[in-house]
Protein backbone atom coordinates (compact mmCIF):
# COMPACT_ATOMS: atom_id res chain seq x y z
CA UNK A 1 0.00 0.00 0.00
CA UNK A 2 1.18 3.25 -0.50
CA UNK A 3 2.45 5.15 2.45
CA UNK A 4 3.45 8.44 0.92
CA UNK A 5 0.75 10.58 0.49
CA UNK A 6 1.22 14.07 -1.11
CA UNK A 7 -0.63 16.61 1.21
CA UNK A 8 0.29 20.03 -1.03
CA UNK A 9 -2.79 20.85 -0.89
CA UNK A 10 -3.85 25.34 -0.84
CA UNK A 11 -4.20 26.51 1.78
CA UNK A 12 -6.46 28.89 0.20
CA UNK A 13 -10.36 28.75 -0.90
CA UNK A 14 -9.15 31.14 -3.45
CA UNK A 15 -9.42 29.50 -7.51
CA UNK A 16 -5.81 27.34 -7.35
CA UNK A 17 -4.70 25.89 -10.64
CA UNK A 18 -2.81 23.60 -7.78
CA UNK A 19 -6.11 21.93 -7.31
CA UNK A 20 -7.47 22.41 -10.62
CA UNK A 21 -4.62 19.86 -11.64
CA UNK A 22 -5.20 17.81 -8.46
CA UNK A 23 -8.83 17.46 -9.98
CA UNK A 24 -7.48 16.36 -12.81
CA UNK A 25 -5.56 13.26 -11.08
CA UNK A 26 -8.72 12.44 -9.17
CA UNK A 27 -10.27 12.09 -12.68
CA UNK A 28 -7.46 10.23 -14.88
CA UNK A 29 -8.52 7.05 -13.57
CA UNK A 30 -11.92 7.42 -15.30
CA UNK A 31 -10.65 8.93 -18.74
CA UNK A 32 -7.43 7.09 -19.00
CA UNK A 33 -8.86 4.73 -21.19
CA UNK A 34 -10.41 7.36 -23.58
CA UNK A 35 -6.92 9.04 -23.10
CA UNK A 36 -5.01 6.08 -24.74
CA UNK A 37 -8.36 4.51 -27.20
CA UNK A 38 -9.18 8.19 -28.60
CA UNK A 39 -5.67 9.04 -30.37
CA UNK A 40 -5.20 5.42 -31.54
CA UNK A 41 -9.01 5.33 -33.20
CA UNK A 42 -7.99 8.36 -34.92
CA UNK A 43 -4.63 7.56 -36.37
CA UNK A 44 -6.32 4.32 -37.52
CA UNK A 45 -9.31 6.22 -39.28
CA UNK A 46 -6.59 8.74 -40.45
CA UNK A 47 -4.17 6.11 -41.86
CA UNK A 48 -7.21 5.01 -43.51
CA UNK A 49 -9.19 7.40 -45.22
CA UNK A 50 -6.14 9.52 -46.55
CA UNK A 51 -4.20 5.93 -48.01
CA UNK A 52 -7.89 5.47 -49.86
CA UNK A 53 -7.71 8.89 -51.35
CA UNK A 54 -3.76 8.49 -52.19
CA UNK A 55 -4.24 5.28 -54.30
CA UNK A 56 -7.67 5.59 -55.17
CA UNK A 57 -9.08 2.66 -53.55
CA UNK A 58 -12.93 1.43 -55.13
CA UNK A 59 -15.63 3.80 -53.78
CA UNK A 60 -16.96 1.20 -52.20
CA UNK A 61 -13.85 1.15 -49.99
CA UNK A 62 -13.53 5.22 -49.97
CA UNK A 63 -17.50 5.09 -48.80
CA UNK A 64 -16.57 2.21 -45.78
CA UNK A 65 -13.57 4.64 -44.25
CA UNK A 66 -16.12 7.51 -45.28
CA UNK A 67 -18.48 6.23 -42.37
CA UNK A 68 -15.69 5.67 -40.33
CA UNK A 69 -14.75 9.24 -40.02
CA UNK A 70 -18.62 9.49 -39.15
CA UNK A 71 -18.01 7.14 -36.41
CA UNK A 72 -14.99 8.78 -35.37
CA UNK A 73 -16.97 12.37 -35.23
CA UNK A 74 -19.40 10.84 -33.21
CA UNK A 75 -16.84 9.46 -31.05
CA UNK A 76 -15.98 13.01 -30.59
CA UNK A 77 -19.11 14.34 -29.97
CA UNK A 78 -20.04 11.76 -27.39
CA UNK A 79 -16.67 11.93 -25.25
CA UNK A 80 -18.04 13.84 -22.17
CA UNK A 81 -20.19 10.95 -21.60
CA UNK A 82 -16.83 9.12 -19.78
CA UNK A 83 -18.17 12.03 -16.92
CA UNK A 84 -21.37 9.78 -16.33
CA UNK A 85 -20.37 6.68 -13.99
CA UNK A 86 -22.59 6.36 -11.90
CA UNK A 87 -20.46 5.61 -8.86
CA UNK A 88 -18.68 8.66 -7.19
CA UNK A 89 -21.37 11.28 -7.72
CA UNK A 90 -21.37 11.98 -3.98
CA UNK A 91 -17.41 12.00 -3.75
CA UNK A 92 -17.38 14.59 -6.93
CA UNK A 93 -19.62 16.67 -5.16
CA UNK A 94 -18.10 16.40 -1.73
CA UNK A 95 -14.17 16.81 -3.07
CA UNK A 96 -12.55 19.58 -1.64
CA UNK A 97 -12.13 21.73 -4.61
CA UNK A 98 -13.95 25.02 -5.60
CA UNK A 99 -16.67 24.16 -7.98
CA UNK A 100 -14.85 26.82 -10.73
CA UNK A 101 -11.59 24.26 -10.30
CA UNK A 102 -13.70 21.02 -11.03
CA UNK A 103 -15.37 23.03 -14.02
CA UNK A 104 -12.11 24.41 -15.42
CA UNK A 105 -10.85 21.05 -15.42
CA UNK A 106 -14.25 19.73 -17.06
CA UNK A 107 -14.29 22.30 -19.67
CA UNK A 108 -10.82 22.30 -20.64
CA UNK A 109 -10.95 18.33 -20.82
CA UNK A 110 -13.46 18.66 -23.14
CA UNK A 111 -12.68 21.49 -25.14
CA UNK A 112 -8.93 21.84 -25.85
CA UNK A 113 -8.04 17.41 -24.48
CA UNK A 114 -10.48 15.81 -26.78
CA UNK A 115 -9.79 18.13 -29.37
CA UNK A 116 -6.94 16.95 -29.35
CA UNK A 117 -6.55 13.53 -28.37
CA UNK A 118 -8.89 13.40 -31.80
CA UNK A 119 -8.09 15.63 -34.16
CA UNK A 120 -4.26 15.56 -33.48
CA UNK A 121 -3.59 12.43 -35.09
CA UNK A 122 -5.79 13.37 -38.00
CA UNK A 123 -3.20 16.58 -38.97
CA UNK A 124 -0.68 14.72 -38.27
CA UNK A 125 -1.73 12.00 -41.28
CA UNK A 126 -2.41 15.00 -43.38
CA UNK A 127 0.71 15.89 -42.59
CA UNK A 128 1.95 12.63 -43.21
CA UNK A 129 0.44 12.07 -46.27
CA UNK A 130 0.74 15.12 -48.23
CA UNK A 131 4.71 15.22 -47.37
CA UNK A 132 4.31 11.47 -49.24
CA UNK A 133 2.54 12.45 -52.21
CA UNK A 134 3.75 15.68 -52.30
CA UNK A 135 0.13 17.55 -53.65
CA UNK A 136 -1.81 18.39 -50.47
CA UNK A 137 -5.21 18.88 -53.12
CA UNK A 138 -5.87 15.44 -52.94
CA UNK A 139 -6.82 15.57 -48.59
CA UNK A 140 -7.67 19.05 -48.52
CA UNK A 141 -10.77 20.72 -50.13
CA UNK A 142 -9.47 24.16 -48.68
CA UNK A 143 -6.47 23.66 -51.26
CA UNK A 144 -8.55 22.31 -53.82
CA UNK A 145 -10.67 25.33 -53.93
CA UNK A 146 -7.56 27.36 -53.35
CA UNK A 147 -8.69 29.63 -51.12
CA UNK A 148 -6.90 32.37 -49.21
CA UNK A 149 -4.77 31.78 -46.12
CA UNK A 150 -7.21 34.27 -44.31
CA UNK A 151 -10.29 31.69 -45.98
CA UNK A 152 -8.76 28.84 -44.55
CA UNK A 153 -8.29 30.05 -40.92
CA UNK A 154 -11.78 31.76 -40.92
CA UNK A 155 -13.47 28.11 -42.22
CA UNK A 156 -11.38 25.61 -39.72
CA UNK A 157 -12.40 28.37 -37.17
CA UNK A 158 -16.18 28.12 -38.31
CA UNK A 159 -15.86 24.23 -38.52
CA UNK A 160 -14.10 23.56 -35.03
CA UNK A 161 -16.78 25.72 -33.22
CA UNK A 162 -19.57 24.37 -34.81
CA UNK A 163 -18.12 20.89 -34.13
CA UNK A 164 -17.75 22.29 -30.08
CA UNK A 165 -22.20 22.47 -30.70
CA UNK A 166 -22.79 18.82 -29.98
CA UNK A 167 -19.64 18.43 -27.79
CA UNK A 168 -20.76 20.99 -25.20
CA UNK A 169 -24.64 19.81 -25.19
CA UNK A 170 -23.65 16.59 -24.41
CA UNK A 171 -21.01 17.90 -21.00
CA UNK A 172 -23.92 19.51 -19.32
CA UNK A 173 -26.61 16.80 -20.06
CA UNK A 174 -24.16 14.67 -18.42
CA UNK A 175 -24.09 16.95 -15.50
CA UNK A 176 -27.55 18.00 -15.81
CA UNK A 177 -29.83 14.68 -15.21
CA UNK A 178 -29.39 12.42 -12.48
CA UNK A 179 -30.37 9.40 -14.40
CA UNK A 180 -29.48 7.87 -17.83
CA UNK A 181 -26.73 10.53 -18.30
CA UNK A 182 -25.34 8.49 -20.82
CA UNK A 183 -28.39 8.46 -22.96
CA UNK A 184 -29.40 11.73 -22.31
CA UNK A 185 -25.80 13.16 -23.82
CA UNK A 186 -26.33 11.29 -26.78
CA UNK A 187 -29.89 12.23 -27.38
CA UNK A 188 -29.01 16.32 -26.70
CA UNK A 189 -25.91 16.53 -29.09
CA UNK A 190 -27.80 14.41 -32.10
CA UNK A 191 -30.63 17.27 -31.14
CA UNK A 192 -27.85 19.80 -31.02
CA UNK A 193 -27.11 18.57 -34.81
CA UNK A 194 -30.38 18.94 -35.74
CA UNK A 195 -30.42 22.61 -34.32
CA UNK A 196 -27.32 23.89 -36.63
CA UNK A 197 -28.74 21.99 -39.60
CA UNK A 198 -31.98 23.83 -39.42
CA UNK A 199 -30.05 26.99 -38.62
CA UNK A 200 -28.58 25.97 -41.95
CA UNK A 201 -31.31 25.19 -43.79
CA UNK A 202 -33.26 28.99 -42.86
CA UNK A 203 -30.42 30.68 -43.73
CA UNK A 204 -30.65 29.02 -46.97
CA UNK A 205 -34.21 29.47 -47.22
CA UNK A 206 -33.86 33.48 -46.87
CA UNK A 207 -31.30 33.30 -48.87
CA UNK A 208 -33.21 31.90 -51.87
CA UNK A 209 -36.15 34.00 -51.10
CA UNK A 210 -34.00 36.55 -51.20
CA UNK A 211 -31.94 36.05 -54.70
CA UNK A 212 -33.95 33.35 -55.80
CA UNK A 213 -33.10 30.15 -57.57
CA UNK A 214 -31.58 30.95 -61.02
CA UNK A 215 -27.93 31.39 -59.82
CA UNK A 216 -27.98 27.50 -58.21
CA UNK A 217 -29.77 26.68 -62.01
CA UNK A 218 -26.63 28.29 -63.56
CA UNK A 219 -24.10 26.63 -61.50
CA UNK A 220 -26.02 22.92 -61.66
CA UNK A 221 -25.49 23.41 -65.12
CA UNK A 222 -21.98 22.94 -64.59
CA UNK A 223 -18.70 24.86 -65.53
CA UNK A 224 -14.83 24.93 -64.49
CA UNK A 225 -15.41 27.53 -61.40
CA UNK A 226 -19.07 26.13 -60.30
CA UNK A 227 -17.70 24.72 -57.59
CA UNK A 228 -15.91 27.86 -56.42
CA UNK A 229 -18.84 29.99 -57.45
CA UNK A 230 -21.18 27.65 -55.13
CA UNK A 231 -18.86 28.18 -52.67
CA UNK A 232 -18.59 31.41 -52.47
CA UNK A 233 -22.65 31.66 -52.60
CA UNK A 234 -23.12 29.72 -49.63
CA UNK A 235 -19.74 30.69 -47.30
CA UNK A 236 -22.25 33.28 -45.61
CA UNK A 237 -23.90 30.29 -44.11
CA UNK A 238 -20.64 29.69 -43.10
CA UNK A 239 -20.28 32.92 -41.12
CA UNK A 240 -23.93 32.24 -39.74
CA UNK A 241 -23.64 29.18 -37.91
CA UNK A 242 -20.20 30.22 -37.18
CA UNK A 243 -21.48 33.27 -35.18
CA UNK A 244 -24.35 30.76 -34.01
CA UNK A 245 -21.89 28.25 -32.87
CA UNK A 246 -19.93 30.37 -30.88
CA UNK A 247 -22.42 31.76 -28.55
CA UNK A 248 -24.13 28.71 -28.23
CA UNK A 249 -20.93 27.03 -27.01
CA UNK A 250 -20.13 30.00 -24.63
CA UNK A 251 -24.10 29.68 -23.18
CA UNK A 252 -23.60 26.02 -22.67
CA UNK A 253 -20.64 26.19 -20.96
CA UNK A 254 -21.98 28.73 -18.46
CA UNK A 255 -24.94 26.64 -18.20
CA UNK A 256 -22.71 23.67 -17.57
CA UNK A 257 -20.77 25.82 -15.36
CA UNK A 258 -23.56 26.76 -13.33
CA UNK A 259 -24.63 23.17 -13.19
CA UNK A 260 -21.87 21.52 -11.87
CA UNK A 261 -21.97 24.42 -8.70
CA UNK A 262 -25.43 23.95 -7.78
CA UNK A 263 -25.51 19.96 -8.40
CA UNK A 264 -26.92 18.46 -4.83
CA UNK A 265 -27.20 14.52 -4.52
CA UNK B 1 -18.34 22.52 15.54
CA UNK B 2 -21.53 22.19 13.98
CA UNK B 3 -23.92 24.99 14.08
CA UNK B 4 -27.75 25.47 13.03
CA UNK B 5 -29.63 28.56 12.76
CA UNK B 6 -33.12 28.23 11.75
CA UNK B 7 -31.59 25.41 9.61
CA UNK B 8 -34.53 24.38 7.05
CA UNK B 9 -34.62 22.46 4.03
CA UNK B 10 -37.24 21.56 1.43
CA UNK B 11 -36.88 19.35 -1.80
CA UNK B 12 -37.75 20.90 -5.26
CA UNK B 13 -41.50 20.46 -5.28
CA UNK B 14 -41.97 18.42 -2.68
CA UNK B 15 -42.02 18.24 1.03
CA UNK B 16 -40.33 20.34 4.09
CA UNK B 17 -37.81 17.95 4.96
CA UNK B 18 -36.41 19.77 7.83
CA UNK B 19 -37.86 22.73 9.75
CA UNK B 20 -36.39 25.38 11.98
CA UNK B 21 -33.04 23.51 13.18
CA UNK B 22 -31.46 25.24 15.67
CA UNK B 23 -28.31 23.64 17.50
CA UNK B 24 -24.55 23.23 18.37
CA UNK B 25 -22.61 20.01 18.09
CA UNK B 26 -19.04 19.84 19.36
CA UNK B 27 -16.70 16.97 19.41
CA UNK B 28 -17.62 13.81 19.86
CA UNK B 29 -19.56 10.69 18.62
CA UNK B 30 -23.38 11.81 18.65
CA UNK B 31 -25.71 9.83 17.83
CA UNK B 32 -29.15 11.15 15.21
CA UNK B 33 -32.22 9.06 15.55
CA UNK B 34 -35.62 9.55 14.15
CA UNK B 35 -38.30 7.43 12.56
CA UNK B 36 -38.41 6.68 8.46
CA UNK B 37 -38.56 10.08 6.73
CA UNK B 38 -37.45 12.37 9.62
CA UNK B 39 -34.54 14.08 7.84
CA UNK B 40 -31.66 12.30 9.17
CA UNK B 41 -29.89 11.65 5.94
CA UNK B 42 -30.79 15.08 4.49
CA UNK B 43 -29.20 16.60 7.47
CA UNK B 44 -26.15 14.56 7.18
CA UNK B 45 -26.20 15.58 3.66
CA UNK B 46 -26.62 19.86 4.40
CA UNK B 47 -23.66 18.97 7.09
CA UNK B 48 -21.64 17.61 4.33
CA UNK B 49 -22.37 20.16 1.52
CA UNK B 50 -24.13 17.32 -0.95
CA UNK B 51 -27.02 19.44 -0.29
CA UNK B 52 -27.35 23.06 -0.03
CA UNK B 53 -29.00 24.37 3.07
CA UNK B 54 -31.16 27.97 2.39
CA UNK B 55 -30.17 30.23 3.50
CA UNK B 56 -26.25 29.35 3.13
CA UNK B 57 -25.57 30.54 6.34
CA UNK B 58 -27.81 28.30 8.22
CA UNK B 59 -25.68 25.48 8.84
CA UNK B 60 -21.81 26.30 9.66
CA UNK B 61 -18.87 24.09 10.21
CA UNK B 62 -16.71 26.42 12.79
CA UNK B 63 -18.22 29.27 11.18
CA UNK B 64 -18.35 28.49 7.65
CA UNK B 65 -21.67 27.86 5.62
CA UNK B 66 -21.53 24.28 4.39
CA UNK B 67 -23.62 25.50 1.67
CA UNK B 68 -21.04 27.56 -0.22
CA UNK B 69 -18.78 24.52 -0.35
CA UNK B 70 -15.30 26.15 0.02
CA UNK B 71 -12.45 23.80 -0.41
CA UNK B 72 -11.56 24.30 3.38
CA UNK B 73 -14.76 23.24 4.78
CA UNK B 74 -14.81 20.14 2.89
CA UNK B 75 -11.65 18.97 3.37
CA UNK B 76 -12.56 19.07 6.92
CA UNK B 77 -15.97 16.93 5.87
CA UNK B 78 -17.01 13.79 4.65
CA UNK B 79 -20.51 11.68 4.67
CA UNK B 80 -20.33 7.87 4.24
CA UNK B 81 -23.71 7.58 2.97
CA UNK B 82 -25.62 3.98 3.31
CA UNK B 83 -25.37 2.84 -0.26
CA UNK B 84 -22.61 5.01 -1.81
CA UNK B 85 -19.86 3.27 -4.02
CA UNK B 86 -16.39 4.88 -4.68
CA UNK B 87 -15.19 5.52 -8.31
CA UNK B 88 -12.47 3.15 -8.32
CA UNK B 89 -11.95 -0.64 -8.56
CA UNK B 90 -10.01 -0.96 -5.27
CA UNK B 91 -8.93 1.36 -1.67
CA UNK B 92 -5.54 1.65 -2.91
CA UNK B 93 -6.55 4.00 -6.09
CA UNK B 94 -8.57 5.69 -3.70
CA UNK B 95 -5.45 6.64 -1.27
CA UNK B 96 -3.77 7.91 -4.77
CA UNK B 97 -6.31 10.28 -6.30
CA UNK B 98 -8.83 11.05 -3.98
CA UNK B 99 -6.63 11.09 -0.10
CA UNK B 100 -4.47 13.58 -1.19
CA UNK B 101 -7.52 15.89 -0.66
CA UNK B 102 -7.62 15.62 2.55
CA UNK B 103 -4.59 16.48 4.82
CA UNK B 104 -5.32 14.65 7.67
CA UNK B 105 -5.19 11.30 6.22
CA UNK B 106 -3.57 8.91 7.89
CA UNK B 107 -1.76 5.89 5.74
CA UNK B 108 -1.13 4.13 8.60
CA UNK B 109 -4.42 3.58 10.35
CA UNK B 110 -5.75 2.77 7.43
CA UNK B 111 -3.73 0.04 7.04
CA UNK B 112 -4.14 -0.61 10.53
CA UNK B 113 -8.39 -0.50 9.63
CA UNK B 114 -7.69 -2.66 6.63
CA UNK B 115 -6.58 -5.48 8.63
CA UNK B 116 -8.44 -5.67 11.13
CA UNK B 117 -11.31 -6.66 8.50
CA UNK B 118 -9.04 -8.72 6.58
CA UNK B 119 -8.17 -6.83 3.67
CA UNK B 120 -5.42 -5.68 1.91
CA UNK B 121 -6.50 -2.59 -0.40
CA UNK B 122 -6.26 -4.33 -3.64
CA UNK B 123 -9.50 -6.00 -3.16
CA UNK B 124 -11.65 -5.06 -6.35
CA UNK B 125 -14.69 -3.35 -3.68
CA UNK B 126 -16.91 -2.53 -7.30
CA UNK B 127 -17.50 -6.42 -7.51
CA UNK B 128 -17.69 -6.67 -3.26
CA UNK B 129 -20.78 -7.53 -1.46
CA UNK B 130 -22.36 -5.05 0.08
CA UNK B 131 -21.07 -6.19 4.02
CA UNK B 132 -17.55 -6.27 2.45
CA UNK B 133 -17.80 -2.82 0.64
CA UNK B 134 -18.67 -0.84 3.77
CA UNK B 135 -15.79 -2.24 5.59
CA UNK B 136 -13.57 -1.29 3.02
CA UNK B 137 -15.15 2.21 2.97
CA UNK B 138 -15.10 2.57 6.53
CA UNK B 139 -11.52 1.65 7.03
CA UNK B 140 -11.15 4.19 4.44
CA UNK B 141 -13.00 6.93 5.66
CA UNK B 142 -11.57 6.65 9.08
CA UNK B 143 -8.39 7.26 7.92
CA UNK B 144 -9.34 10.35 6.00
CA UNK B 145 -9.99 11.61 9.64
CA UNK B 146 -12.09 14.80 8.90
CA UNK B 147 -13.05 16.88 11.35
CA UNK B 148 -16.51 16.05 11.11
CA UNK B 149 -17.65 12.80 10.01
CA UNK B 150 -20.95 11.70 9.14
CA UNK B 151 -21.75 8.32 9.09
CA UNK B 152 -25.44 7.07 7.70
CA UNK B 153 -26.58 3.34 9.12
CA UNK B 154 -22.58 2.24 8.92
CA UNK B 155 -23.31 -1.03 10.45
CA UNK B 156 -26.04 -1.96 7.96
CA UNK B 157 -24.90 -5.01 5.80
CA UNK B 158 -22.33 -6.00 8.33
CA UNK B 159 -21.73 -9.21 10.19
CA UNK B 160 -21.71 -9.26 13.95
CA UNK B 161 -17.99 -9.75 14.02
CA UNK B 162 -17.80 -6.83 11.93
CA UNK B 163 -19.94 -4.63 14.03
CA UNK B 164 -17.32 -5.34 16.76
CA UNK B 165 -14.48 -4.74 14.95
CA UNK B 166 -16.18 -1.39 13.64
CA UNK B 167 -16.94 -0.57 17.28
CA UNK B 168 -13.04 -1.18 18.25
CA UNK B 169 -12.20 1.10 14.99
CA UNK B 170 -14.24 4.10 16.25
CA UNK B 171 -12.85 4.03 19.86
CA UNK B 172 -9.12 3.97 18.06
CA UNK B 173 -9.33 6.17 15.79
CA UNK B 174 -12.03 8.91 16.31
CA UNK B 175 -10.01 11.97 17.64
CA UNK B 176 -10.82 14.08 20.78
CA UNK B 177 -11.28 16.81 17.76
CA UNK B 178 -13.49 14.93 15.79
CA UNK B 179 -17.00 15.69 15.82
CA UNK B 180 -18.75 12.10 14.55
CA UNK B 181 -22.44 12.06 13.89
CA UNK B 182 -24.35 8.30 13.48
CA UNK B 183 -27.47 7.87 11.91
CA UNK B 184 -28.75 4.11 12.79
CA UNK B 185 -31.48 2.10 13.82
CA UNK B 186 -29.08 -0.29 15.70
CA UNK B 187 -28.34 1.40 18.17
CA UNK B 188 -26.82 -1.08 20.12
CA UNK B 189 -23.99 -1.51 18.38
CA UNK B 190 -22.51 1.50 19.20
CA UNK B 191 -24.42 2.62 22.62
CA UNK B 192 -21.25 2.44 24.36
CA UNK B 193 -19.36 5.04 22.10
CA UNK B 194 -21.98 8.13 22.40
CA UNK B 195 -21.05 10.97 23.75
CA UNK B 196 -24.29 12.59 22.86
CA UNK B 197 -28.04 12.08 20.84
CA UNK B 198 -30.43 13.99 18.35
CA UNK B 199 -33.39 12.90 17.79
CA UNK B 200 -35.02 14.54 14.61
CA UNK B 201 -39.40 13.86 14.46
CA UNK B 202 -40.76 14.58 11.17
CA UNK B 203 -38.33 17.25 10.40
CA UNK B 204 -37.84 18.78 13.70
CA UNK B 205 -35.20 18.77 16.13
CA UNK B 206 -36.48 17.40 19.12
CA UNK B 207 -33.39 16.81 21.41
CA UNK B 208 -29.47 17.61 20.53
CA UNK B 209 -27.99 17.03 24.29
CA UNK B 210 -25.14 15.28 26.19
CA UNK B 211 -25.77 11.76 27.39
CA UNK B 212 -24.14 13.48 30.43
CA UNK B 213 -26.66 15.94 31.06
CA UNK B 214 -30.10 13.31 29.75
CA UNK B 215 -28.68 10.76 32.72
CA UNK B 216 -28.65 13.67 34.79
CA UNK B 217 -32.19 14.53 34.78
CA UNK B 218 -33.65 11.17 33.84
CA UNK B 219 -32.68 7.28 34.51
CA UNK B 220 -33.97 4.16 32.58
CA UNK B 221 -35.17 1.32 34.81
CA UNK B 222 -36.43 -2.00 34.28
CA UNK B 223 -38.38 -4.90 35.96
CA UNK B 224 -40.79 -7.37 36.55
CA UNK B 225 -43.83 -5.45 37.82
CA UNK B 226 -44.76 -1.88 36.53
CA UNK B 227 -42.51 0.83 37.69
CA UNK B 228 -44.46 4.01 39.94
CA UNK B 229 -43.66 6.98 39.26
CA UNK B 230 -42.17 6.69 35.47
CA UNK B 231 -42.50 9.20 33.03
CA UNK B 232 -42.63 6.58 30.45
CA UNK B 233 -43.16 2.86 30.22
CA UNK B 234 -43.26 -0.06 27.93
CA UNK B 235 -43.73 -3.68 28.37
CA UNK B 236 -41.72 -6.29 26.51
CA UNK B 237 -42.48 -9.90 27.08
CA UNK B 238 -43.22 -10.08 30.76
CA UNK B 239 -40.45 -7.20 31.59
CA UNK B 240 -41.37 -3.37 32.37
CA UNK B 241 -38.70 -0.70 31.13
CA UNK B 242 -39.16 2.76 32.42
CA UNK B 243 -38.46 6.33 32.26
CA UNK B 244 -38.25 8.05 35.39
CA UNK B 245 -37.06 11.42 36.51
CA UNK B 246 -33.94 11.60 38.15
CA UNK B 247 -33.93 15.23 39.74
CA UNK B 248 -30.63 15.04 41.89
CA UNK B 249 -29.03 13.17 39.81
CA UNK B 250 -28.58 10.45 42.23
CA UNK B 251 -29.53 6.98 39.85
CA UNK B 252 -26.61 6.23 37.75
CA UNK B 253 -27.72 4.17 34.53
CA UNK B 254 -27.00 4.02 31.52
CA UNK B 255 -28.93 5.39 28.91
CA UNK B 256 -31.48 2.71 26.80
CA UNK B 257 -32.02 4.54 23.16
CA UNK B 258 -34.35 2.63 22.17
CA UNK B 259 -36.52 2.99 25.07
CA UNK B 260 -35.73 6.51 24.54
CA UNK B 261 -37.19 6.88 21.56
CA UNK B 262 -39.89 5.26 21.98
CA UNK B 263 -40.83 7.66 24.52
CA UNK B 264 -40.30 10.61 22.59
CA UNK B 265 -42.31 9.38 19.70
CA UNK B 266 -45.28 9.27 21.89
CA UNK B 267 -47.21 11.88 23.95
CA UNK B 268 -45.00 11.73 26.76
CA UNK B 269 -42.40 13.00 24.55
CA UNK B 270 -43.05 16.96 25.32
CA UNK B 271 -42.94 15.98 29.65
CA UNK B 272 -39.62 14.39 29.43
CA UNK B 273 -38.07 17.29 27.09
CA UNK B 274 -38.87 19.54 29.68
CA UNK B 275 -37.51 17.54 32.45
CA UNK B 276 -34.10 17.53 30.50
CA UNK B 277 -34.31 21.18 29.23
CA UNK B 278 -35.02 22.32 33.00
Amino acid sequence: METTISHNTPATDRFSWKRVAMVGRYYYPTLRLQIILYPLISLAVGIATYSTKLWNYSALIEAFYGILSVALSFMYYWAPTVFSRSNGRAIEVMLPARSSEKSTFIVLYTIVGISALVYLPQFLCYIAFTLISGDSSIFSAYDMLHLTTGERIAAGLFSALQALVPICTCLLAVFAYKKSRVAMGILWSIVSLIGLALVAMIYTIIYIASNGVERFSNIAIGGSDAIEQLVHIVSPIAYVCGAFSLTYVLAIIWFTVRTIHKTQI
Amino acid sequence: MIQFDNLSYRYKRGPLALDNLNAAIGPGIHLLLGENGAGKTTLLHIIGGLRMAIPAHSCTIDGEATALRNPSVLEKTFVLTDEMMFPYGNINQMVRHHAPFYPRFNAEMLRANLDSFGMTGLEPIDHFSLGNRKKAQLAYVLALRPEVLLLDEPANGLDISARHTLLQMLARCVGEDQTVIISTHTVWDFQNLFDGVMMLRQGQLVMCDSLWNISSKIAFVGGSEPIDGAIYMQQSIGHYEAIVPNPDGSLQTNIDFVLLYNALQSDKASQILSIINS
